[in-house]
């Protein structure tokens, strides 16, 4: 029994730290640029087909397929956001209508290329770990402790390096940021370039793990909404940690009540927070 | 130093500024003084190119301003310190100031200017590593003149310094505003709404209301103006 839980909340932790990787994305764009960023669910997606198509079909290793793809989704952020985010980005219900619609421009375009059907990467790590008297798969491992690396990685960043600060002084007053002689467009421009690899790097480290079809990003979108909400907008830890509580929380629901109810948890728990707290687990009251 | 010709600034279709002209020359102290609302921090963002002029122009060093962002404005040797300190609440103290010098890269000049902020203000210096959100309103604006100083500007522009604070913090912000005009050689362009507190010690300054120049003159000279007198300084 106790074996069985202990086991089902490491899972969930697992899959926890990949959302948490996706959704840390939602929350660099927002926090920065004060954008909510639909598309982020098409970054995911990209990265998936990316990994794929150097993997599986240009059959290259898995490390510089994954590799490959965050450099290529990172200048594509980059370029979205010059072409399409930077000349409207202060009208927030116009920016919010065409991430929308340029997301399922992309999807379209994925399906284009790679066709509707379902595709697999198959997991490139075998065999199995035990904890607490249960099995998990070195895949799950391998992708968790990834993306656990790149979230560590991003913090320190943020609070050690000089890009890291700019971007954090931007998140508070842009204005102040350019008096400081912060080239504010620029962060920007960088900063939605992260927002979509850690997006792309979720999709890529969990593609051995989940299918691969065009539509695949609106639902870690949702998800990263949820969480970044749930964790308090802006908020790192908070997204970190909401990541990890809604994998759990799934993977409890999916065992115990019914993988029915699984998706519909996280959205559950977002609408008991914001009752309680509006300004999400970690946010701070203005 | 600094040229504004003929400026002109809107919101909208509101005037905020209106065919403002003023010059700061090297080394002086030159204050606008004006009540709330006279168009005192829409100048100071215009010079910071923040908000865009409607006609007009802004040169500093003979080199036109206005039409740069404001990041180019920064490089050339502008601090700003903004009306109601406007920190990174949610940052250090410690990083605030090394944010102030985000431009710069001389290592032992940064360190210098870093220990010259605490020598004015040694309370920062104690809680280097406090949140800028957790200090009080008076450690905050000492803590955005120190940031402006960190950027070791040619032309230090402080915008309303001692807005909102009490009276004994007032005088100790001006106390350490003039430690800053005899100890560094800084230009310095300063507004403020209490001109008991900065015409003592402007070389030149502006009266300024609703978005116009009144009156310039030497600070001394305008202590004694009967208008200023009256309106300004409560004799
Ligand atoms: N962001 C803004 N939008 C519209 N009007 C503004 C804005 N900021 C200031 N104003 C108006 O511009 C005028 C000048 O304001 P301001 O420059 O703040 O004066 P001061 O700094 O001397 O108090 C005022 O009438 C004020 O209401
Ligand atoms: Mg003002």
């Amino acid at each position: 029994m106790i074996e069985t839980l202990l086991n089902l909340i490491v899972s969930g932790i697992l899959i926890g730290g990949l959302y948490a990787l996706a959704a840390l994305g939602l929350t660099i764009v927002l926090g920065v640029m004060r954008i909510i960023n639909v598309s982020h669910g098409a970054f995911y997606t990209l990265g998936a087909y990316f990994t794929f198509l150097f993997s599986v079909m240009l059959g290259m290793n898995y490390i510089a397929a994954f590799l490959l793809s965050v450099v290529i989704v990172f200048a594509v952020g980059v370029i979205y956001e010059r072409a399409l985010i930077k000349p409207i980005r202060k009208e927030e219900l116009n920016v919010l209508i065409l991430t929308f619609a340029a997301a399922f421009v992309i999807e379209e375009i994925v399906k284009f290329t790679f066709g509707p059907r379902y595709r697999n990467i198959p997991p490139y790590l075998s065999g199995t770990v035990t904890f607490f008297g249960g099995s998990v798969d070195v895949q799950r491992v391998f992708s968790f402790v990834i993306a656990i690396a790149i979230v560590t990685l991003l913090i320190l960043a943020l609070r050690f390096t000089k890009v890291g600060k700019a971007m954090r002084m931007v998140a508070e007053d842009e204005e102040v940021a350019g008096l400081l002689g912060i080239n504010v467009e620029r962060i920007q421009m960088v900063s939605f370039g992260f927002g979509a690899v850690l997006a792309a790097a979720a999709a890529a480290l969990l593609s051995p793990i989940y299918l691969l079809y065009p539509a695949m990003g609106w639902d870690p979108l949702l998800k990263a909404f949820a969480i970044v909400i749930f964790g308090g907008m802006g908020s790192i830890t908070g997204t970190v940690l909401t990541g990890i509580i809604f994998g759990v929380a799934e993977v409890l629901t999916g065992y115990y009540i019914s993988p029915t109810w699984k998706t519909v948890v996280p959205f559950i728990l977002l609408i008991l927070i914001i009752s309680v707290k509006p300004t999400g687990l970690f946010g701070e009251e203005e | 130093m600094l040229q504004v010709k003929e400026l002109t600034v809107h919101y909208g279709k509101a005037l905020a500024v209106e065919n403002v002209s003023l010059d700061v020359k090297e080394g002086e102290f030159v204050a606008v003084i004006g009540p709330n609302g006279a168009g005192k921090t829409t100048l100071f963002k215009t010079i910071s190119s923040v908000i865009k002029p409607s006609s007009g122009e802004i040169y500093f060093e003979g080199k036109r301003i206005d039409t740069l962002p404001p990041h180019e404005v920064a490089k050339l040797g502008i601090a700003h310190c903004p009306e109601r300190r406007r920190l990174a609440y949610r940052m250090t103290v410690m990083e605030n100031l090394e944010l102030g010098a985000y431009l710069r890269d001389d290592r032992e000049g940064i360190a210098e200017d870093l220990n010259y902020v605490f020598e004015l203000f040694p309370i920062l210096k104690e809680r280097k590593n406090q949140k800028a959100g957790t200090l009080s309103g008076g450690e905050q604006q000492m803590l955005a003149i120190g940031r402006a100083l960190m950027a070791n500007p040619r032309l230090l522009m402080m915008d309303e310094p001692s807005v909102g604070l009490a009276p004994l913090m007032k005088e100790r912000i001006f106390e350490a505003i003039e430690e800053i005009k005899m100890e560094r050689k800084v230009t310095i362009l300063i507004s403020e709404q209490d001109a008991s507190l900065v015409l003592p010690m402007s070389d030149r300054a502006y009266v300024m209301e609703t978005g116009k120049i009144k009156m310039e003159g030497r600070g001394k000279e305008l202590m004694d103006n009967d208008y200023v007198k009256v309106t300004y300084l409560g004799l």
